[in-house]
């Protein structure tokens, strides 16, 4: 690769970051910058693990009321 | 191979290279698909998978014994599904511009047709336990496990719905948080009033959206 190849790589490696201004949301921008890395690449394994959490905390919280819901759901395609 | 052929061919490959970016690098797929330069033909092969959904859906519900309520089921699933599409574009589109979005419609439809793929995930894996495992659960220790599994499942595909919505307004509209934030406070009241019209008009429990 050339240098004129590595500058036009470069360029556009530039606009394409500076196309969107940085993310911020005031005094969490440190959290959120450090979730947001989990949830943007393989995202499925971040998913399944904090749903499964919640889901036996729902179950823990409403108890059978969780197996209704999914009566409930697989009646709702 | 025809021209037509390739072209559909070459549209296929890119199709499933966007939707595997999509489960494991939506990121850098949203990202990718934002550009001008992107072929909008492939979002042809989600609206087939739409409409192949649908006639599944319409087979398990209805049945093949009456031809005339399957037709009318298939019809009212695709009514309902098109008025839900283009409501939620329209409505994006029209808040990106109110909010000084800085996107290409085109765009925002290509993102937001990659958003259904979730919804389809969704769907097309609940008509099938529908079938396999039918509805009511009970309250055995069985029952209680396929309910987590199940409520695990839906909530992680909902987690994906979210993330492919957010990557659609960030880069499709180029929002900030706080933008997509005001957007998801006008959009929420529409799906709930979308969702009531399509319960009550028995056309889908859930929103297919």
């Amino acid at each position: 690769m050339n240098t004129k190849q590595t500058y036009q790589l470069l360029l556009t490696k530039m606009y394409e970051v500076s196309e969107l201004p940085p993310q911020k949301v005031g005094p969490f921008t440190h959290l959120y910058k450090t979730l947001v890395p989990y949830f943007k690449f393989s995202p499925w394994r971040s998913a399944t693990l904090l749903a499964s959490l919640a889901s036996i905390f729902l179950y823990f919280l409403f108890g059978s009321a969780v197996v209704k819901l999914v009566s409930l759901l697989q009646f709702g395609f | 191979m025809s021209k037509i052929g390739i072209r559909a061919l070459r549209l296929f490959i890119l199709f499933g290279r966007n939707t595997i970016g999509c489960i494991n690098s939506p990121y850098t797929t949203y990202r990718a698909l934002a550009k001008d330069t992107v072929s909008s033909g492939q979002i042809i092969y989600i609206l087939l998978a739409v409409i192949g959904y649908f006639t599944f859906a319409s087979l398990v519900r209805t049945g093949i014994r009456n031809p005339y309520l399957l037709t009318v089921k298939f019809n009212t699933l695709v009514i309902g599904g098109t008025v839900g599409f283009v409501g939620i574009i329209t409505l994006l589109a029209l808040l990106g511009k109110l909010l000084g979005g800085k996107g290409q419609f085109r765009n925002l439809v290509i993102l937001w047709s990659y958003t259904l793929i979730p919804t389809l995930v969704w769907f097309f894996v609940t008509s099938v336990f529908y079938l396999v495992l039918p509805p009511p659960r009970t309250l055995s220790p069985w029952g209680k496990l396929y309910s987590l599994i199940y409520i695990s499942f839906s909530m992680a595909v909902l987690l994906w719905k979210f993330i492919l919505y957010y990557l659609t307004l960030r880069f499709g509209l180029k929002f900030d948080l706080g933008r997509i934030g005001i957007v998801t406070v006008v959009l929420v009241p529409a799906v709930v009033f979308y969702s009531i019209i399509m319960y009550r008009y028995g056309i889908f429990r859930i929103p297919f959206i």
